[in-house]
């Protein structure tokens, strides 16, 4: 207990850094949300509704650096995120509760697919070692993983949308469509499954090479060799000796990857032309939406946290030695 | 009576690719009766676990039979199917690893590793697999509480009873013990040794013993094996041995291990390190260190195996037919007045000591 | 161009908005060699359009949802920013009366709103005093100006009161876009308010919604006899502006707004007869100079500049020719259509001419010596290097920049390009951090004196160091002053246009700021499927498809039709 009380006080800790980070950064930057507007429509917005923009975006500019601190600590607590600048009156929480489902859906799908596929595959690798799947699989893998995204994003895109023309160009579903009818769900399928396909290659490999390397290192220790000198079979000994015990980081590289799935989202959205959140806050950085990006930034930070608590708690399940750790 | 195991000539090789093979058993022939202790011993390296594994029926890639038979009741491990072999093992076969932190699966609880094992060999019912893991630890001595308990939670003397226990708890016919006690302290050794004594007296299954420390071999086993690059070089009787190495290497090897209690004296030590396996000198692998080497023999023809007592063969120039036997003065009659005395702890109980306490 | 989708222009020509003599609009359309129908597609780079229908949208990015909002709300009178002419919408004709501080509008008969209710001058007076009662919403800053009161008198007259005369509110008043009284008054939260059901007087109707694409169909009782042509519009948003273009360029949409890079190469080149683009200027690109330091409150130090950069060659190595530079009369800091009416031609040739060995002369008779390739001050000490200020990553700028800074070299003066995001950019030309600075000008608008107004009146100035909203240049003076007032205070377009031409003179004198390029609207069609365009023989409207300053998009929807 505790472990996991300390776990929390550690979340909770870097959470209320995270948070005080976003608040501070944002007012280091020289100007206020009225310039960036400014700035932003290039001479065609009517200098005269900086009154109205000021009252309109609730600016209090005459308030302590402490009482805003508190504000926008209250507000954030509360699930107050603000309103765009881009998309106003649209709520931040509103655009990102949009973005969100499809940079989930999308990118955690992949990575969920890419850590089962990739851990499966290093583990055959690992079990057939020296045969010719294993002489395929882990080229193939190490040759994945070191090819930049976007590289093969585009070039996905090039043969298997433009030349082939199998799938859609990009988007996340022909306009129009809601998630909910069958046609839509279509849609989004054909379109999520290039950018998909792509992040699962790309993640893949890192999978396939760290769970066959351990694994090897595992197949050598005491306990699988004991497990074979008990006459259990093959399968079980494969599984719940061998990967079970493999496993262990993989998991650990499976959970932080789940919290950088928005970080490493960027490069794919932008190729595919993905509504997600990666792609929101790439647009929100060039308009300079800074409330928006305060929004997203949020959103991955206690993303991030909250995936190595996750992990930090599934551990405990998995690894009865962090267990004992844990109860002292 | 059959032996209960019969490795004949056999030739281990270690490689992944079959132009690059190590051979690293070279021709040993062995033989263990039902009930019988046999003590195999050389330096690390020298095979001995390779061919333990092997006539287990455990080898496995990169290492392979070359050629010969393992005899287990009769079969031959090395063409049995897997699925048979697989039934052997455990039921029949066992094997009790080098004590160590990984010997137990570390994510799984104690019983758990019972159950598993049982349910493999048809013992489907998990009350009757716990009934069975129950009265094996009170066999070992060990508390029952800790059958939930997982590995690291034991200390290294208690997990090797946990070890010990599974690989008994199907009674096997036959148990190669490699180095049970190499990494445990003394007194934690003393009992473990104590206490497998006992078991085999109570359950009778032979047992092929793999230690470095001859002279722990000598008080439990019947018959030695000494291994030197892959090849038997001599074995006899545990008290034959004992009292009259033939085999130089032997004789090096007793000097190395002053039997425990015995008389102080200067240990000898064995100059040079075992021969490169894939580059051995022609002629005798010991000849290189051997200290009663002979120029023009020993360096150029193999040395045959020579029968020189009852029970006793060894692989040597010095006693083929056409060199002169002579007296071995490296093992004095002083070391053989301590022979089983000093090996036990006086007043050591067996069971839990403050150093084999759980950890937690 | 054919005969009826003139009509329209032509008939929202010939009056200047000053003169209060705009013009009925289309009236009858011989419509047989128009076809009807057909859903006109639009294609802009928005990640997401807003759910917002919203005209009185304070943060309106051209209004709302992605800039479609004149498609449903219209203002009193379309004034086009790029001719200077009005077009009457939802105003029928207007009056300056008291010493020009009451305007009298005559609004529209038989308009309907969307939902059936008839439209009248109520509604207009309701949405201006709404936007008095939420000062967020006031962006044109109507009611912190000189306005008094906004009442319906009549049906279809509604009288608005000033404290004193400013007339130079009018773009702003009739620009704004009227929205339904029995609708707002039941709304609680304007500001923020989305406006999903909107009920507009506008030639079209709100179809369907989803954040990458909105859809309108033809509004069937819209008041304009004959329009629109079109059975809908769609606009969809795509992700990048290549996107957009390459829809356009494979005929899956008929227009964009993007300043393609070099557009007669990269997009009209690819297919002659279908793909035009129409930039016509509304604004300028403008090199600052900070008159508030040394030696740039020199009036000869600026103008030794002014004579010793090129435009012609700034304009081709920032626009590939795409875009005019501001040379001739555009010097004075107006745009191309704003000469004709506005430029006397006894002003336009004044001032400097490109002449960069009369530069270094100039320079010298005030005792600066050219020395080793440096410009030395009076006092003998050589001059600092000058940062060039433009927005990080801007290629027009930064080339612009780099090439002032080659032909500054003859004359001794020595720059370096500086990039700067957005908000620091912003604030550096809010409080005068700056040397020279590449900008535009600040909403600039149907007549010069709006770019004036914002660069050089005092109400937008401060000193180096305080909050100057758009005097960033830092310059002014009392002739400049009392000319914009008087321009602002009449409505006699004498009086207007010589305050104007006294102001040009100053400029052209003084070179508070150097105009390098114009800065134009960017439409990029494609006719395979859909003509009726603006264009320069027909500018309807300034090309801005979305609704704010007098974009005017509700014209390219009223004038676009199947081919």
């Amino acid at each position: 207990m505790r472990y996991l009380a300390r776990r929390l006080g550690l979340l909770l800790l870097t959470g209320w850094a995270a948070l005080t980070v976003n608040f501070v950064l944002p007012r280091l930057m020289p100007g206020d949300p009225i310039q960036v507007m400014f700035a932003r429509f290039q001479g065609r917005l009517n200098p005269a509704a900086a009154n109205a923009l000021k009252i309109a975006f609730g600016l209090k500019t005459n308030q302590s650096i402490f009482a805003q601190y508190f504000t926008y600590l209250g507000h954030t607590l509360t699930g107050r995120l603000g309103f765009s600048l881009t998309y106003f009156p649209e709520k931040v929480t509103t655009l990102i509760g949009q973005a969100l489902p499809w940079t989930l859906g999308l990118v955690g799908f992949a990575t969920v697919v890419a850590f089962i596929v990739g851990t499966a595959m290093g583990a055959l690798a690992a079990w057939h070692r020296g045969s010719a799947l294993d002489s395929i699989m882990v080229p193939t893998g190490v040759m994945l993983s070191a090819m930049p995204v976007f590289w093969i994003g585009l070039l996905v895109l090039y043969v298997f949308a433009f030349k082939l023309g199998w799938f859609p160009v990009g988007g996340g579903a022909t306009g129009g469509q809601g998630l909910a009818s069958v046609s839509g769900f279509g849609a989004i399928i054909s379109h999520a499954a290039l950018p998909a396909i792509t992040l699962t290659a790309v993640s893949l490999g890192g999978y396939i090479i760290l769970m066959r390397n351990t694994t090897i290192t595992v197949l050598n220790d005491d306990f699988v060799k004991f497990a074979r000198a008990k006459g259990l079979p093959d399968r079980v000994v494969a599984s719940r000796y061998a990967a079970r015990n493999a496993i262990l980081p993989n998991f650990t590289s499976f959970a932080l990857a789940l919290g950088f799935v928005v970080a490493g989202a960027i490069f794919i959205e932008y190729v595919f032309d993905y509504p997600g959140i990666a792609y929101l806050l790439y647009q929100a950085v060039t308009s300079l939406d800074y409330p928006l990006m305060q929004g997203i930034f949020l959103v991955i930070v206690l993303g991030v946290l909250i995936a190595n608590f996750l992990a930090d708690l599934l551990y405990v399940l998995l690894d009865p030695r962090i267990r004992v750790e844990a109860r002292s | 009576m059959p032996p209960l195991l019969e490795v004949r000539d056999l030739y281990i090789g270690y490689g992944w690719d079959e132009r690059n093979v190590t051979t690293i058993v070279r021709g040993v022939n062995l033989t263990v009766a039902p009930g019988e202790v046999v003590g195999l011993a050389g330096e690390s390296g020298c095979g001995k676990t390779t061919l333990a594994f092997a006539a287990a029926g455990l080898l496995e890639p990169p290492g392979r039979a070359l050629a010969g038979q393992v005899l287990f009741e009769g079969t031959n491990l090395l063409e049995l199917p897997p699925e048979q072999l697989r039934a052997l093992h455990l039921a029949r076969i066992s094997m009790v690893f080098q004590a160590s932190m990984n010997v137990l699966n570390p994510v799984t609880r104690i019983r758990e590793q019972f159950k598993d094992a049982m349910k493999a060999h048809g013992v489907g019912s998990a009350d009757e697999a716990s009934a069975r893991a129950k009265e094996m630890f009170a066999r070992v001595k060990l508390p029952e509480r800790f059958l939930d308990a997982y590995p690291h939670q034991l200390s290294g003397g208690m997990r090797q009873r946990a070890v010990i226990a599974l690989a008994l708890c199907l009674e096997p016919k036959l148990v190669f013990l490699d180095e049970p006690t190499t990494a445990l302290d003394v007194v934690v050794q003393r009992s473990i040794i104590q206490m497998l004594n006992d078991l085999r007296h109570d359950l009778g299954f032979g047992v092929v013993f793999i230690t470095h420390d001859l002279s722990l071999l000598v008080e439990i086993a019947d018959r030695i094996a000494i291994m030197y690059a892959g090849a038997i070089v001599e074995e006899a009787p545990a008290q034959l041995l004992y009292q009259g190495p033939e085999h130089p290497y032997t004789a090096a090897l007793m000097s190395a291990f002053p039997p425990v209690g015995g008389k102080r004296k200067r240990l000898e030590g064995l100059a040079g390190q075992p021969p490169d396996l894939r580059r051995l000198p022609p002629g005798c692998a010991f000849a290189p260190r051997c200290t009663r080497f002979i120029q023009g023999t020993c360096d150029t023809v193999a040395p045959p195996e020579v029968r020189t007592t009852e029970g006793r063969r060894v692989s040597c120039h010095l006693y083929a037919e056409t060199v002169p036997s002579r007296p071995l003065p490296e093992a004095g009659p002083e070391a053989l007045g301590s022979r089983g005395n000093g090996a036990r702890v006086a007043g050591q109980p067996i069971g839990l000591s403050p150093g084999e306490g759980a950890t937690n | 161009m054919n005969k009826a989708s003139r009509s329209l222009a032509l008939l929202a020509s010939g009056a200047t908005v000053a003169l209060g003599l705009a013009v009925a609009p289309v009236t009858s359309a011989s419509a047989s060699s128009i076809r009807y129908g057909g859903v006109l597609k639009y294609v802009s780079s928005w990640t997401t359009i807003p759910d917002n229908f919203n005209p009185l949208n304070p943060a309106g990015t051209g209004g709302t949802a992605g800039g479609t909002g004149s498609l449903l709300y219209e203002p009193l009178i379309y004034e086009n920013v790029y001719t200077g002419k009005a077009t009457d919408l939802l105003a029928t004709g207007y009056k300056w009366s008291n010493g020009n501080k009451t305007l009298t509008l005559t609004t529209r008969t038989g308009v309907k709103w969307s939902d059936g209710q008839p439209f009248s001058a109520a509604d207009v007076a309701f949405t201006f005093n709404y936007v008095k009662k939420y000062p967020a919403l006031d962006v044109n800053g109507f009611w912190k100006s000189a306005l008094a009161s906004v009442t319906a008198t009549g049906p279809n007259t509604v009288v608005f009161q000033f404290r004193s005369p400013q007339t130079s509110l009018f773009p702003q008043i009739v620009g704004q876009e009227i929205v339904p009284q029995h609708v707002w008054s039941k709304v609680s939260n304007p500001v923020t308010f989305a406006n999903p059901h909107p009920v507009g007087t506008g030639p079209f109707l709100l179809e369907s919604y989803s954040n990458t694409q909105v859809s309108y169909v033809k509004n069937p009782h819209y008041w304009m006899p004959g329009r629109p042509y079109l059975a809908g519009v769609t606009m969809q948003a795509v992700k990048s502006n290549a996107t957009a273009q390459l829809l356009v360029m494979n005929g899956a949409a008929s227009f964009t707004y993007d300043a393609i890079t070099d557009p007669g190469r990269s997009f009209v080149a690819h297919n002659k007869a279908f793909n035009h683009y129409w930039w016509p200027v509304t604004n300028l690109n403008l090199l600052y100079l900070n008159n508030g330091a040394a030696p740039f409150n020199d009036a000869f130090f600026r103008k030794a500049l002014a004579m010793t950069i090129n435009v012609n060659a700034v304009a081709v190595r920032a626009y590939f020719g795409a875009i005019p530079a501001a040379s001739g009369a555009l010097r004075a800091s107006v745009t191309p259509g704003q000469v004709h009416d506005w430029v006397p031609t006894s002003v336009s040739s004044l001032g400097w001419q490109y002449n960069p060995s009369g530069a270094v002369k100039l320079l010298e008779s005030h005792g600066y010596k050219l020395s080793g390739g440096s410009l030395q001050a009076p006092d003998g000490k050589p001059l600092p290097t000058f940062n060039i200020l433009v927005g990080a990553g801007w290629s027009d700028f930064i080339s612009m920049a780099q090439t002032i800074g080659q032909e500054l070299l003859p004359l001794g003066i020595h720059t370096t390009v500086e990039q700067e995001p957005y908000s620091t950019y912003a604030s550096s030309a809010n409080y005068g951090r700056y040397s020279m600075m590449i900008s535009w000008g600040n909403n600039a608008n149907v007549t010069p004196y709006y770019m004036y107004y914002y660069l050089f009146h005092p109400n937008n100035s401060a000193p180096i160091g305080k909050f100057a909203s758009t005097n960033w240049e830092r310059y002014t003076s009392p002739a400049v002053t009392s000319a914009l007032n008087a321009y602002a205070r009449t409505t006699n377009l004498a009086i207007q246009k010589s305050a104007m031409a006294t102001i040009e003179k100053e400029v052209l004198q003084n070179v508070p700021v150097i105009p390098l390029t114009g800065r134009p609207n960017f439409l990029d069609y494609s006719t395979r499927s859909f003509v009726g365009w603006p264009g320069p023989s027909n500018p309807y409207n300034s090309g801005d498809p979305g609704d704010g300053f007098g974009g005017g998009g509700e014209m390219t929807y009223l004038n676009v039709h199947l081919k």
